[in-house]
């Protein structure tokens, strides 16, 4: 068996590049020491901790693709670290572990804990709570639309169109007001309520005038990466009830490999925009041309950019929820740029005695999910690379990815 | 899951440098926190740098994923790891 990484840092030396559609820059695989760094001097001592990651293979065999595994390449069990601490320590430690999404992640804790042990270990209301949630929503939006798409593409990069974002964090409307001018004046080139109401001849138009370099970008992925068939999509947390949480804790308790690979009613399910503005007509008429495809899954974030420059942040409620499951025990579920975040604790006599955090690149890069429904099989090898690197910045991991082609 | 790493840029030409966090070296991406000087902290998310760190905040983040690691490895006294963040509040990445 052979394998073929993709050439770190863009796809112009891959082999697979050839007649495909333009594709990403993909990071090298997690080393020692530091998340996915070429190493080039030695550690020291102390342990270092190296993130998890996740390794794309494509196998390939005359010519084609007749598979696609994702591996997880390390896992960080939150018992090892959490489990005996007292709530509020536990929200601390998870507060300065987990940098990306540190908002959402917080939120997950907190509303976790006070549902599970009816103590307050909040620091702010759960409006407040929620608006953190949705502008680090926001902004994680603009860095994968405005950062990293342009990057694997190798077009410049807008930090422009992110940077006021970052500027703005701590107020609603002075953020809605940001969101506003960059859509209209950066990417989108009309004003955000005017390009949600684009028809598809509009939507085809908007993208052929390209009049900003973000419509060039989705003139340049239109009907160019690989469709998948439709697969199912976790519905957003306003839709769950207890229930549902119930039957998630559950499973999470039974199942150690629930965490890395989460299922609902039984199937992989995707979560993110694509899943939350999936019924809007400017996304259907894209599918409809294009396909359900990587850029499908850019639309939707650009999609919910443009309403929440419209109408502002969401309900709370549509943002964080959270439920008793049991006695001590609580499922908080978060929306965050990247689809559902779950965080499930027990808690008795005042100690956490399980914790158990499920993150969306656990739905999106499901080994069975839609990044094989859609690459998995008879796609010819060629081009199979960077159709991947297009999926995987697509469903964008919260991790580091590498993807590699297996000769059989 | 959802962590980064801090790191001190070593030297920088642009919105790109030499980062470099317990012996080791890689590029980075400075886009978001524009051009830096030699010696600034700065938190690296899948390459890129996504905001400026005061040297107090990179080393609590650093000794708290030194906790995570060697929590991983048995130890269970974990508290000279975490120190209190959770009150700063997020950190102007405005150039």
């Amino acid at each position: 068996m052979e394998r073929t990484r993709h050439a770190p840092g863009g796809c112009a030396a891959s082999p697979d590049r050839a007649g495909a559609a333009p594709l990403p820059a993909v990071t090298p695989p997690p080393r020692a020491g530091v998340s996915g760094v070429p190493a080039e001097g030695a550690g020291d001592a102390m342990p270092a901790f190296t993130p998890q990651g996740l390794a794309i293979d494509l196998h390939v065999a005359r010519g084609q693709v007749i598979d696609l595994t994702v591996r997880s390449t390390r896992q960080a069990p939150l018992q090892s670290w959490i489990a005996g601490t007292t709530p509020g320590e536990a929200l601390r430690r998870i507060g300065l572990a987990f940098s990306l999404c540190r908002s959402a992640q917080r939120a997950a804790c907190e509303a976790a804990l006070e549902t599970a042990s009816a103590a307050t270990v909040r620091t702010e209301s759960a409006a407040e709570r929620a608006w953190h949630v949705t502008g680090e929503l926001w902004r994680e939006h603009a860095c994968n639309l405005f950062l990293a798409w342009p990057g694997l593409l190798g077009d410049a990069q807008q930090p422009a169109l992110v940077r006021p974002l970052l500027a703005a964090a701590g107020e609603p409307a002075v953020m809605q007001g940001k969101l506003r001018d960059l859509l209209a004046n950066g990417a989108l080139g009309m004003d955000p309520p005017a390009w949600l109401q684009l028809d598809a001849a509009g939507l085809q138009a908007w993208c052929t005038r390209a009049a900003t370099a973000t419509a060039r970008r989705f003139a340049r992925w239109y009907g160019a990466t690989a469709p998948a068939p439709v697969t199912p999509r976790l519905p957003p947390v306003a839709r769950w009830g207890r229930p549902e949480a119930k039957v998630i804790a559950a499973t999470l308790r039974a199942d150690p490999d629930f965490a890395l690979h989460p299922a609902w009613a039984g199937s992989p399910a995707e979560t993110g925009a694509i899943a939350r503005v999936h019924a809007h007509p400017l996304l259907r008429a894209w599918i409809d041309h294009s396909g359900n495809d990587a850029g499908a899954r850019m639309l939707a974030r650009l999609i919910e950019l443009a309403q929440a420059a419209d109408a502002g942040p969401p309900a709370a409620e549509a943002i964080v929820r959270a439920w008793p499951v049991g006695s001590g025990s609580a499922l908080a579920a978060v929306e965050t740029s990247r689809g559902v975040l779950l965080h499930a604790v027990d808690v008795a006599r005042d100690r956490i005695t399980d914790y158990r955090i499920v993150a969306p690149t656990g739905w999106n890069f499901h080994p069975h999910g839609v990044l094989r429904a859609a690459l998995g099989s008879r796609r010819d090898a060629p081009g199979c690379g960077a159709q991947a690197q297009a999926w995987s910045l697509a469903l964008d991991p919260c991790v580091e990815c590498t993807v590699e082609r297996v000769h059989a | 899951m959802c962590l980064g790493v801090p790191m001190r840029v070593v030297e920088s030409a642009g919105w790109s440098a030499v980062c470099e966090a317990r012996g080791v070296r890689r590029k980075v991406n400075l886009a978001l926190v524009d051009e830096q000087p030699a010696g600034t902290w700065v938190l690296v998310v899948q390459g890129t740098a996504r905001e400026i760190l005061s040297t107090e905040d990179a080393q609590r983040i650093e000794r708290a994923l030194e906790g995570v690691a060697v929590a991983l490895q048995g130890e269970r006294d974990l508290s000279p790891y975490f120190e209190d963040l959770i009150a700063r509040p997020p950190r102007n990445r405005e150039a």
